[in-house]
């Protein structure tokens, strides 16, 4: 074999392996373009959750009317402004303003309806809502409450917690 | 009342009372933080074209999280391990992001932690990072081994960024992120066009004598005293393993472009939650820091009170006088319990912390460990790659100069670590 034809092997070999990682990088990269699409898309389709839980609850009034409609739209559209889940108001909303503070559209509202799904009632004082509605904030703070031995500190911090919910109602 | 009592306290009273005040004083001030939105520090663009040859690539390296490994310290330092390894991957990114959009700079690429391999290297230490306060220790390097920069970054939040708004606003901390530019900025425009063009010329013969040193470590000039690197000669551009090289470097280029993305795709997927935690963990902290100032400023001045009312009830005759400092002393040992009854409160901010915290931790933990797979995933599939092209590239050059390569290669650089 000549050293021309021992080249023209090598740069073979070459276009082998290159062909392979160059494969190995599309394949990577499209991964990576899909899972951005399917972040997207369920963080709109979280916003439209956490909308949607103002409806089940039967939070109605002031806080669900249109409200829902409204995001969902937003993130069906893709809207990258927040405004859509900030747009949700009152305590369906609260995730959705969470959001808005971020400035990330969507996210915002699986916060919020992430927290609806773990609330329930829990023992806590006769006034204190059963913590379906709370946002992040109100979760930690309710949390932060029944865990507290101190009986004066643990008052305080259900006084936090009413003074937040009224702040965001 | 208080006219007929000022004549009956001593000067030394007041006096006392009047240290414990401006101790008071001072006390507090020094927790007192600047909530003021801050004045936006503007990363400097390029105003016109910058020749190609002189265009430098930079690479901003993973930050290192700097985590304690005492877990008492921790604690008591309030850092949450897989929050700063998350920060750590997902600062580098709005610090490559403020870079690009200046302009000034070729490629500007996030790099796995070990990577050094770029024309330009950013590495930077978290030195403290929570919602309020950015800290960061910053060092620059080039690839013929020039320090740039070796710098503490530190800013407060702007608070503008945690307000409420329709549209996304600037990071809490862009500031940092902008300063660090101008000032790599301004470390660029010291070197002479020849030293640009060097460094960008140091650096493919660096990744080059990596992969294949027999061949083009003779090209480089390495002091190992100073460790820096200089051209010794320049290799012929048509030089066949040349172009091979050039080939395989550009698949190098391919990988870490790769992995940006999957860091951009990191950032963004925390953005939101890691945005919370940051506004939520300020809020707190100045609260936090107004409860101690108020306990402490009670406190004093319980104490400045209880002081002058015992000085005062000794050096006085009058039944006003003595009831008078009785009542400041009754007054001071309230202000005083009240100020220990703001401990309480500063236990629920402490608490409300941790649990941010935690709660954060936990939410952000999954994506770390995402990212941290892929890129070991990717980079070790790679792997099988490089050592082909190790293979190839010294076949070639024992086809193409007859010579044995017999040169011992140092190091086995892994894929993607340039």
């Amino acid at each position: 074999m000549t050293a021309e034809d021992k080249r023209a092997e090598i740069d073979r070999r070459f276009d082998e392996t290159f062909a392979v990682f160059d494969e190995r990088m599309r394949k990577e990269q499209e991964t990576i373009s899909q899972e951005r699409a399917g972040r997207e898309g369920s963080a709109g389709g979280s916003g439209g959750e956490g909308a949607a839980g103002d409806d089940t609850e039967g939070g109605g009034g002031a806080n669900g009317d249109g409200s829902g409609g409204e995001t969902k739209e937003a993130a069906g559209e893709g809207s990258d402004t927040g405004a859509g889940a900030s747009g949700t108001g009152g305590e369906g909303g609260q995730g959705g303003d969470v959001a808005a503070g971020s400035g990330t559209q969507g996210g915002g509202g699986g916060v919020g309806g992430g927290a609806k799904g773990g609330g329930g009632p829990r023992e806590g004082p006769a006034d204190i809502p059963d913590g379906r509605d709370d946002d992040i904030v109100a979760r930690q703070l309710r949390e932060a409450a029944m865990k507290e031995t101190d009986p004066e500190l643990r008052e305080r911090l259900w006084e936090e917690y009413r003074k937040y919910k009224q702040s965001t109602q | 009342m208080t006219t007929s009592i000022i004549p009956a306290v001593s000067e030394r009273a007041w006096r006392a009372c009047c240290v414990v005040l401006v101790l008071m004083l001072g006390a507090a001030g020094c927790v007192v933080q600047d909530e003021r939105p801050m004045a936006p520090v503007v990363a400097q663009k390029a105003t016109a074209e910058i020749p190609a040859a002189e265009l430098l690539d930079v690479g901003v390296r993973m930050f290192d999280p700097n985590i304690p490994q005492d877990v008492a310290e921790q604690e008591k330092r309030r850092i949450y391990p897989d929050v700063r390894k998350a920060e750590s991957r997902y600062m580098p990114v709005l610090l490559r992001d403020t870079l690009e959009s200046t302009g000034q700079w070729g490629q500007v690429r996030v790099l796995p932690a070990e990577n050094s391999g770029s024309d330009v290297n950013i590495g930077a230490r978290i030195i403290e990072s929570d919602g309020s306060v950015l800290k960061l220790a910053v060092t620059v390097t080039d690839a013929t081994g020039r320090t740039w920069l070796r710098k503490d970054y530190e800013a407060l939040a702007d608070t503008r960024a945690y307000k409420d708004v329709p549209v996304k606003p600037r990071d809490p901390f862009d500031n940092v992120y902008a300063t660090i530019a101008n000032d790599l900025l301004a470390a660029r425009n010291e070197l002479t066009r020849e030293q640009r063009v060097q460094v960008h010329q140091v650096a493919n013969l660096r990744f080059a004598s990596e992969l294949a040193p027999y061949a083009f470590r003779p090209y480089l000039a390495h002091d190992a005293k100073r460790d820096t690197y200089a051209i010794a000669r320049l290799p012929a551009e048509d030089d066949p393993v040349v172009q091979r090289m050039d080939r395989v470097h550009e698949r190098d280029y391919a990988l870490i472009d790769t992995l940006n993305e999957h860091y951009t795709n990191f950032g963004e997927s925390i953005d939101d939650a890691y945005g919370n935690w940051r506004k939520y963990s300020h809020e707190e902290l100045a609260a936090e820091d107004e409860a101690k100032r108020k306990a402490m400023a009670r406190g004093l001045l319980g104490a400045a009170a209880i002081i002058g009312g015992v000085v005062a009830g000794q050096n006085t005759n009058s039944s006003a006088g003595s009831a008078a400092a009785t009542a400041a002393v009754i007054g001071g040992i309230y202000a005083f319990k009240s100020g220990l009854d703001m401990r309480s409160e500063i236990k629920m901010h402490g608490e409300s912390l941790k649990q941010l915290g935690s709660s954060f931790q936990n939410e952000v933990q999954p994506s770390v460990v995402d990212i941290e797979g892929r890129t070991l995933e990717l980079k070790g599939s790679a792997e099988q790659q490089y050592a082909e092209w190790r293979r190839l590239l010294r076949e070639l050059y024992e086809n193409e100069t007859g010579l044995p390569a017999t040169t011992a290669e140092v190091t086995q650089p892994a894929a993607g670590k340039r």
